[in-house]
């Protein structure tokens, strides 16, 4: 309701002329420009494809990179504590200023883009899991014990299933990470991509196609989001949300 | 699990001088007894006394620092297949149907999927749960929660049943009811249960013998006999047998 | 003193063993692209001893604090009054959850084209990357303020004025903390952002020349300096933090 409210408000603001169109162009222009865009197939070779397969590589590595460390901290108590205090301070840092150094190092590419964005994607999905871990509850070491389910098996049959909630809301936080790295990225350096659009338009000051650029990427990051969250809502067990006693 | 020979095979279950400290606390302290096939036995006592642990020792989850538990000529010192046990917690996984939580012990152990497709739906229909095969443990009632555990202990088809007061949390008459239920159920398969409760009348209402343990660490202090029927009911609550029994065991609690 | 030693092996263990490991793996690469963590701090040193690089530091450190100043100021007022009134949370709450789940770097270009390419843009996209996170912290704590509480203020009939001194500052204390934890945070984040990609002045203009100059050593080595600036304060909250909740609720 308000973002429909604010939406027509900045359209009315435009258009009336009290909002500079050298600043910002009236939403329906947005559009537009996101248009122009996705409905040419050069856009989608140069702008959007690149960017999307970028985010899905590095949301991959995020969530699997992410559960292997979650799950190899929660085995030793004394790593576990080691690691604590920099666990709570790892998204403070700014690993954009990174990206510099990838391209140094590795060279303009996808696996620099890619690298930028599996560190954001990491943190979330680490932290998830290992709360994921900790809320799982005491009886499922019991049933564990009485049934003899060890290793392997009591990873897919009890701590994974046990812990799925954690597991989606790690995935849904760690794509949109990923997302905003690989965007970012781009827009620091890169030859194609939705963040090098953005930049390009910006710099030969053609707002319609910054615009439209820019509504494609919250467009791509909320639907990834809201994708995820209804796919949650959905294979979860009724009841798996809620924590028991 | 070596074998041990000898006369004392036909007894179900044999507790023998079991101790089991905890950081030098005494909380089981050279318990024994013997319990025959099919018999349904209560173990009461002071809450904190011992009494789960000599549960989790008797189901092999837990080992005893001194003596030995026999279940059907077996030593036990690790879980086995022939004892089952029922906790006072929920353990249904909210994740899986009424079904496949009753099937989870056997998945586990990789049994073959037409057995465990005959034993799950056996189980479920001794605990009248058939119908609420498909539904999530979410969408049931405690009472209901706690039949799917039991279910899910008979589908293992186990000889000798563990209860650690399975229905505490439930309110009484529906502990009651349940308890009747278990009782019923035992008793038509020949199965040897043991019960731990911290309720006095419903440890007599159930059992054909009442062991009262003393407070930490646990001891025997007393052996009761029922004298009432197979068949229970909860009209033999006030029955004078039912009450001699519980004034047998305050007294001994008392001492 | 044996308790401080291990709980200082503790806190080191960590990063000690990462060095170790990017040592060992910088030196098996061996190849004059990669460098090893002795490079990097070498090359800190290094950009520390010119002249050049040190003020466009302090340029930063002093953007830095104008622009934590200003978000954690306004983050932690408008968050507060937010949270004690129902209308505005109501009005307020959907806008800041919604703001602050945006991906708000795609907007720098906004910002530039509003303030040019100065320290005022720079400036003001860190205020706007760091204020939301402290507003929400506060929004949240104060709506769920112990109901305790409010019954102590009835009870003892305090005037408005009293209640805050005596009652909800005192109670919001740890949430203050949290707040400006993130906060910082989340500045530095947004202003190392904004001299990255504006590319000049400060430390991130500093990086993007020496990206150029494919000065390695010297830009892992100021990239270091960077995450130590992040940080190293954003621990020392923590520890105040840890501290206060712990005093605050002795048994959890």
């Amino acid at each position: 309701m308000l973002l429909v409210a604010a939406v027509a408000a900045l359209e009315v603001g435009c258009r009336v002329g009290l909002i500079d169109p050298q600043i910002v162009v009236p939403p329906t222009q947005m559009v537009r420009g996101a248009w122009e865009i996705v409905g040419r197939g050069e856009g989608w070779r140069t702008v959007i494809l690149p960017s999307a397969t970028a985010i899905l590589v590095a949301t991959c590595f995020s969530v699997l990179i992410g559960t292997c460390c979650a799950l190899a901290l929660s085995r030793s108590r004394m790593i576990r504590s080691a690691c604590e205090p920099y666990i709570v301070v790892l998204p403070a840092i700014p690993v954009f200023a990174l990206y510099p150094v990838f391209i140094a190092v590795l060279g303009q590419g996808v696996v620099s883009l890619v690298l930028t964005g599996v560190l954001l994607g990491v943190v979330p999905m680490l932290t998830q899991v290992l709360a994921g871990l900790d809320s799982l509850p005491a009886y499922l070491d019991k049933l564990a014990r009485v049934y003899e389910v060890r290793g392997l098996s009591r990873l897919t049959r009890l701590t994974l299933p046990g812990m799925a909630p954690a597991l989606l809301t790690g995935l849904r936080l760690s794509s949109a990470y990923s997302a905003i790295g690989v965007i970012a990225a781009e827009l620091i350096l890169s030859p194609r991509g939705l963040g090098h659009a953005i930049h390009s338009a910006y710099e030969s000051f053609d707002l319609t196609r910054m615009y439209g650029a820019i509504l494609l990427v919250l467009a791509l990051i909320g639907s990834m989001y809201v994708g995820i969250a209804m796919v949650q809502r959905r294979v979860l067990a009724p009841g798996h949300m809620e924590v028991r006693a | 699990m070596t074998q041990v020979s000898g006369a004392i095979d036909r007894a179900a279950v044999s507790v023998r001088a079991v101790s089991k400290a905890y950081g030098g606390v005494p909380a089981v302290d050279g318990i024994s007894f013997e319990l025959a096939p099919g018999s349904f036995v209560a173990l009461v006592g002071p809450s904190g006394c011992g009494k789960s642990s000599l549960l989790e020792i008797m189901a092999g989850i837990r080992g005893a620092d001194r003596g030995e538990v026999v279940v059907g000529g077996r030593r036990v010192d690790r879980p086995i297949r022939s004892v089952g046990v029922m906790f006072q917690e929920d353990t249904t996984l909210p994740w899986r149907t009424v079904y496949r939580n009753v099937a989870f012990p056997l998945e586990a152990s990789r049994r073959d999927r037409h057995e465990i497709a005959a034993k799950v739906e056996a189980a479920l229909r001794m605990v009248d749960l058939w119908e609420h095969r498909t539904m999530h443990p979410a969408a049931l009632s405690g009472g209901m929660r706690q039949r799917v555990s039991l279910a899910r202990v008979l589908a293992t088809d186990p000889s000798v049943l563990l209860l650690d007061e399975p229905f505490g949390a439930l309110d009484e008459q529906l502990r009651l009811r349940l308890g009747l239920e278990v009782q019923r159920i035992c008793r038509e398969q020949g199965r040897t249960a043991v019960l731990i409760t911290h309720s006095i009348q419903e440890a007599v209402l159930l059992a054909d013998r009442v062991l009262v343990l003393s407070g930490r660490p646990a001891t025997v202090v007393q052996d009761l006999e029922v004298p009432l029927p197979d068949h229970r009911s909860a009209d033999q609550l006030g029955d004078p047998r039912v009450a001699q029994v519980v004034a047998k065991v305050w007294a001994s609690l008392a001492y | 003193m044996s308790s401080l030693v291990r709980g200082a092996a503790t806190y080191l263990a960590a990063p000690i063993v990462v060095l170790v490991l990017w040592q060992a793996i910088s030196m098996m690469v061996a190849s004059p692209s990669v460098p090893t963590s002795t490079d990097a701090v070498e090359g800190m040193v290094d950009a520390l001893g010119n002249p050049r690089f040190r003020s466009s530091v302090l340029s930063t450190l002093r953007l830095l604090g104008l622009s934590f100043l200003l978000a954690a100021v306004i983050g932690i007022l408008a968050g507060a009054l937010a949270g004690g009134s129902s209308l505005a949370r109501r009005v307020l709450g959907p806008v800041l959850h919604l703001v602050n789940a945006t991906p708000k770097i795609v907007f720098f270009p906004v910002f530039i084209l509003a303030l040019g390419l100065g320290d005022s843009a720079k400036l003001s996209f860190a205020v706007f990357h760091g204020v939301f996170i402290a507003a929400i912290v506060m929004m949240e704590a104060t709506e769920g303020l112990n109901p305790r509480y409010r019954k102590v203020i009835s009870a003892y009939r305090l005037r408005p004025v009293q209640a805050t001194r005596l009652i909800v500052l005192p109670a919001l204390l740890p949430y203050v903390v949290t707040a400006l934890r993130l906060c910082l945070a989340f500045t530095f984040i947004g202003l190392i952002l904004a001299e990255l990609l504006t590319g000049t002045g400060g430390i991130g203009g500093e990086i993007l020349r020496l990206m150029r100059l494919a000065e390695v050593e010297r830009i892992t080595g100021i990239v270091l300096l960077v995450m130590v600036i992040a940080v190293v304060p954003v621990m020392l909250l923590r520890a105040v933090e840890v501290r206060i909740r712990s005093r605050y609720a002795p048994n959890p």
